[in-house]
C-alpha cells in the first residue's frame, strides 16, 4: 500500500488539532484577564462554580464508586447477557442529554413512584444538587466504566496468576497487581466523565435549571455553571457569557494539569499491598 | 514411593478440550525434571495444573510427603516462572523481588531482595523497570523473585528458549548454582530436550497430552519408547508399521522381515536405520541392497555429505563419505546398501 506522505498527514491532523484550540483561543484573546479575576469574585458566578464543582465531584465518586466495579466484571468475568450489558453502558453516550433530561424527569418527578420514593428518603431530585448530580453521573459514568473495562483487559492475566504462586491471595493480587496496573485507565476515565459532567447542559435545563439549596448543598439559589453561561448568553450579555467561559476553561484545565502531573511525577506509588498516598 | 522431593502422582489436567495425562513423575531436590513435547504437548497446561492455577481432574501432587493438591495456589510453595516471565511492570526490578516478601509483610524484605540481586549479578539494575532490562536480566529477576518467596520447588516454563546462545550457557550455568545452593526440586519445560539435556536428571515427553516416556537421560537415548518419542529427541529415519505399509516392494518387504541386534522382532513400535549405516553408492559389508534409490536433496555434513532419498516412498537419511567425491544431485538415481547392524527395532538400541 502506498504510504501517505507525511506533510499530508501533518495537514490533516492540524486542522482537527487547530478546531479543538482556535475557539479557546479566540475565547482567550477576547476576554481580557482582569474581567476573569472580576466575574471570578462576583458572588453568583462564584455560587455557581462552588455549586458546580462539588455536584461534579458527587458525581464523579458516583461514578467511580459503582463504575469501576462494572467495569472489572465488564472486563473478568464471562455471563449470560455480557454483551448487552456492555451495550447498555455505551447507551448515555449515544442519547441525545435533551432525551436524558427528560427521562430523568419523567423517572424522578415527584409524582412518579421513584421521584416520590427518593423524596421520602430525603433525596429529592428535581431543581436540587442531586438532580444535577444525577444528570452528570447519567451522562460521564460510562466514560469511567468503558475506561475501566478497557484497563482491567489490557492486564495479562499470567501477572496475576505469578502473583499468586508467589503467595498472594485473590485479595492481595487486586490491590498489589490488578488495581495498580488498573489505574491510570481507571484515573484517565474519571477525568472525562468529571470534564463531561461540568460541561454538561442539555439534561440540567430539563432537571435542574434553577438549583435550590438542599443538603449537601447549602448555598445560595443558583444555577449550573453552564446553564448559567447559557443564562446570559441567551439575555445578551455576551462578553459575561464569555469571562465565565474563559473561567470555567481555566480551572477545568487547572485540575486536569494538576492530576496529570501529579500521576506523571509518580506521586502515587505503589508499596506492596497498600497504595502510598 | 520416595516422600522427599516432588511427587505427579497420576495428576491429570483439563482446561476446555485440552486434557493432559495422567501423568506420574517424580524429582528428587537438586534434581530437574524436565518435561518435553511439542507446541500443544500439554506442558504448561501440566505446570499450571501443578501450581493449582488449573483444577485437577484427578491425581495428586505431593511436596516432601505433604499433599499439595487441595491447597490454593498462593500455599503451594512453589516457585512459578512462566515463559512471559511476568514480572510487573509497574515495578522496578528491586521491587519485583520484594514483592514475595511485601505480601509476607516481612520486615527484612528490603535487604533480603538486594541479597537476592547481589547473588544473581543484577544489583546494579535494581531501579530499572521490566521493560529497560535484557533477557538475561529480566530472567535473573524473575528467578530472584521466585527465590524470593522461599520456594520449596521451582517450576520454570521455556527458561531458555528466549536467550540467545551466549546467554542461555549463562542461564544454564545459574539454574546449576541454584540446583548447587538451594537444594530445590525443579520441574523445567522445554520444547527442545536439546537445551534441557545439560540440566536434566529425568525426561517426561508429552506428546498431545499423553505422557509417551519418563526417564533418565541414558534410558531415552537408549531406547526411546515411541517414534514421537524418537523423533522428537532428533533419531532420523524411524519408520512406523503404519508408513511401511503391508508389502509394496522388495525393500519394504525386506525391512518388515528385520529384527534387532537383542531379537526384537519387527514390527515392534517402529524401525530405526541410522544414517551412518545407510550408503548411497558404495560396497561393503552389509545386510541388505543394493537398493535402487532416487536422491531429493543433499547437504555437507561434518563426517562428509548427508542425502536424503526416497526408496519405494520411503524417505531416508544417508551418511556418504567425502571421500567418494561430490554426491549425485537431486533427482539423480543411486543404490543404496545398509550396512550390518543398521536396523533396529524401537526399544532395542
Amino acid at each position: 500500500m502506498a504510504r501517505v506522505p507525511s506533510v499530508v498527514l501533518a495537514l490533516l491532523s492540524a486542522s482537527l488539532l487547530a478546531l479543538f484550540v482556535l475557539p479557546i483561543v479566540a475565547i482567550a484573546t477576547y476576554v481580557p484577564f482582569s474581567q476573569i479575576l472580576a466575574v471570578a469574585s462576583d458572588p453568583a458566578v462564584e455560587a455557581s462554580l462552588e455549586f458546580t464543582l462539588l455536584a461534579s465531584g458527587i458525581a464523579l465518586a458516583l461514578a467511580v464508586f459503582l463504575g469501576v466495579p462494572l467495569g472489572y466484571v465488564l472486563a473478568r468475568r464471562r455471563f449470560p447477557g455480557h454483551a448487552l450489558v456492555e451495550s447498555v453502558v455505551t447507551l448515555p453516550v449515544v442519547l441525545p442529554h435533551l432525551v436524558a433530561g427528560l427521562a430523568l424527569l419523567f423517572l424522578f418527578a415527584p409524582e412518579a413512584p421513584l421521584g416520590a420514593l427518593a423524596d421520602r428518603m430525603g433525596f429529592p431530585v428535581v431543581s436540587t444538587i442531586w438532580g444535577v448530580v444525577l444528570v452528570m453521573a447519567y451522562v460521564g459514568g460510562a466514560y469511567t466504566v468503558l475506561a475501566t473495562a478497557e484497563a482491567f483487559r489490557a492486564i495479562d492475566p499470567e501477572l496475576l496468576e505469578t502473583a499468586r504462586t508467589l503467595g498472594a491471595s485473590r485479595g492481595d493480587v487486586f490491590l498489589s497487581v490488578t488495581f495498580p496496573l488498573a489505574f491510570r485507565g481507571i484515573l484517565t476515565g474519571a477525568l472525562l466523565t468529571w470534564a463531561r459532567s461540568v460541561s454538561e447542559i442539555g439534561g440540567l435545563l430539563i432537571l435542574a435549571y434553577t438549583v435550590v439549596p438542599s443538603p449537601p448543598y447549602n448555598g445560595p439559589v443558583t444555577q449550573p455553571i453552564t446553564v448559567y453561561v447559557y443564562n446570559l448568553y441567551a439575555l445578551g450579555d455576551t462578553s459575561a457569557a464569555l469571562a465565565v467561559s474563559s473561567l470555567l476553561i481555566l480551572v477545568s484545565f487547572a485540575l486536569f494539569l494538576a492530576v496529570r502531573l501529579l500521576e506523571a511525577r509518580g506521586r502515587m506509588p505503589w508499596r506492596g499491598r497498600v497504595l502510598v498516598p | 514411593m520416595t516422600t522427599d522431593g516432588l511427587e505427579i502422582d497420576g495428576l491429570v489436567v483439563q482446561v476446555g478440550e485440552t486434557r493432559v495425562g495422567p501423568v506420574h513423575a517424580e524429582v528428587a531436590p537438586g534434581q530437574v525434571l524436565v518435561v518435553a513435547g511439542p507446541s500443544g504437548a500439554g506442558k504448561t497446561t501440566l505446570l499450571r495444573g501443578i501450581c493449582g492455577l488449573l483444577p485437577s481432574i484427578s491425581g495428586e501432587v505431593r511436596l516432601h510427603g505433604r499433599r499439595l493438591t487441595d491447597l490454593p495456589t498462593e500455599d503451594r510453595g512453589l516457585g512459578y516462572v512462566p515463559q512471559s516471565l511476568a514480572l510487573f511492570p509497574h515495578r522496578n526490578a528491586a521491587a519485583n523481588v520484594r514483592y514475595p516478601l511485601e505480601i509476607r509483610d516481612r520486615e527484612d524484605a528490603g535487604p533480603r531482595a538486594e541479597a537476592l540481586l547481589q547473588r544473581f549479578g543484577i544489583a546494579h539494575r535494581a531501579a530499572a523497570h521490566p521493560a529497560q532490562l535484557s533477557g538475561g536480566e529480566r530472567q535473573r529477576v524473575a528467578l530472584a523473585r521466585a527465590l524470593a518467596a522461599e520456594p520449596t520447588a521451582l517450576l520454570f516454563d521455556e527458561p531458555l528458549s528466549a536467550l540467545d546462545l551466549l546467554a542461555r550457557d549463562d542461564m544454564v550455568e545459574l539454574l546449576r548454582g541454584v540446583l548447587e545452593r538451594d537444594s530445590l526440586p525443579m520441574v523445567l519445560v522445554t520444547h527442545d530436550p536439546m537445551t534441557g539435556f545439560p540440566l536434566g536428571d529425568r525426561f517426561l515427553f508429552l506428546e498431545g497430552g499423553e505422557a509417551r516416556q519418563v526417564g533418565s537421560l541414558s534410558d531415552v537415548l537408549q531406547g526411546p519408547s515411541t517414534p514421537f518419542v524418537a523423533r522428537f529427541l532428533g533419531f532420523e529415519n524411524v519408520l512406523t508399521p503404519g508408513e511401511l505399509g503391508a508389502a509394496a516392494g522388495p525393500f519394504r518387504r525386506w525391512l518388515s522381515s528385520r529384527s534387532g541386534p537383542r531379537g526384537v522382532a519387527f514390527p515392534a513400535d517402529a524401525l530405526l536405520l541410522e544414517p551412518q549405516g545407510v550408503d548411497a553408492g558404495t560396497a561393503g559389508p552389509v545386510d541388505g541392497g543394493p537398493w535402487p534409490a532416487r536422491v531429493r536433496r543433499w547437504r555437507v555434513s561434518s563426517k562428509g555429505y548427508r542425502l536424503n532419498v526416497e526408496v519405494e516412498g520411503i524417505r531416508l537419511e544417508a551418511e556418504v563419505a567425502r571421500e567418494g567425491g561430490a554426491p549425485a544431485s537431486p533427482g539423480r538415481d543411486v543404490h543404496i546398501l545398509l550396512r550390518e547392524g543398521a536396523v533396529c527395532a524401537l526399544g532395542d538400541r
